[in-house]
């Protein structure tokens, strides 16, 4: 599969890009986030977390130069499923450009917990998962 | 539809879209056309988004059609635009399309609102009974 950049990827080299940290899944999303590359990563860290159970799933966009509102929808449905499969889901280090963006587009990621960084992240997730859920 | 009789530069980019991944291509276009013509890197990614929003509309709900990409030189300023046709079913209702949360297609429905949001001029042919061709403009 090629992306919009050119550069070939497929839902194995995706899959790479996950990784486990203790009782967290961290998922970086790629620079140039198109429609196919969020969707395959969606779908992979959706059973990921199914064949898992991670207490919380990071989606890290530092590297996300360009979201329009299909990608983030496709981020909303993600997190929903992530919370139905009963993991905390967050979305951490969204950049200055596409934070305009997204306030421009009016998006809003109201499954996804926002945090300014990946450390952010941690902390939140380790603060939500040792507190009991009412 | 206004003409503002700008000058367009021969130097436009036409882009069909028929599969999604155009659309992709669409922006990676646009980013770099906006890159030549000097726009900053940060308004380079937002008039982007706003191309990347068009080219979808057209495959959503036309399935096909173009995206054509425009140097504009007025005065002494210059600027960038955007045109998406497509011969599908077109807008019955403008003003509705262009309101924070309507849909009719898979998408969230924010696409044209942020396309007006982003860009600083927007132009619509409402009088077409059917297909689309809306004009987006920005300047440097």
């Amino acid at each position: 599969m090629t992306g919009s950049d050119g550069s070939t990827y497929d839902a194995a080299e995706l899959k790479l890009l996950i990784q486990r940290s203790g009782r967290f899944m961290i998922a970086p999303l790629p620079a140039n986030l198109d429609t196919h590359r969020a969707e395959t990563l969606c779908e992979i860290v959706v059973a990921a977390v199914r064949a898992e159970s991670p207490q919380a799933v990071i989606f890290d966009a530092s590297s996300v130069q360009l979201m329009d509102s299909l990608v983030a929808d496709c981020l909303n449905r993600a997190g929903r499923m992530i919370r139905v499969l009963g993991s905390k889901a967050f979305l951490s280090g969204l950049p200055p450009v596409l934070c305009s963006t997204l306030v421009q587009l009016d998006v809003r990621f109201p499954d996804l917990t926002k945090t300014g960084n990946l450390d952010h992240a941690f902390e939140s997730a380790s603060r939500c998962t040792t507190t009991e859920d009412p | 539809m206004h003409d503002n009789r700008r000058s367009v530069s021969d130097q436009e980019v036409v882009l069909e879209i028929e599969e999604e991944s155009d659309v992709a291509r669409a922006v990676v276009a646009a980013q770099r056309y906006l890159q030549d013509l000097g726009f900053d890197r940060s308004r380079g990614f937002l008039v982007a988004t706003a191309v990347s929003e068009l080219a979808r509309n057209i495959f959503v709900h036309a399935g096909a059609g173009r995206i054509t990409l425009g140097r504009l030189d007025e005065d002494d300023r210059l600027g960038f635009e955007v045109v998406a046709e497509d011969e599908g079913p077109g807008i019955a209702d403008y003003e509705l399309a262009f309101t924070d949360g309507y849909s009719t297609g898979q998408s969230l429905g924010l696409g044209l609102p942020g396309v007006r949001r982003i860009m600083d001029e927007v132009e619509f042919d409402a009088s077409r009974e059917s297909g689309t061709r809306i004009a987006a403009r920005t300047w440097r």
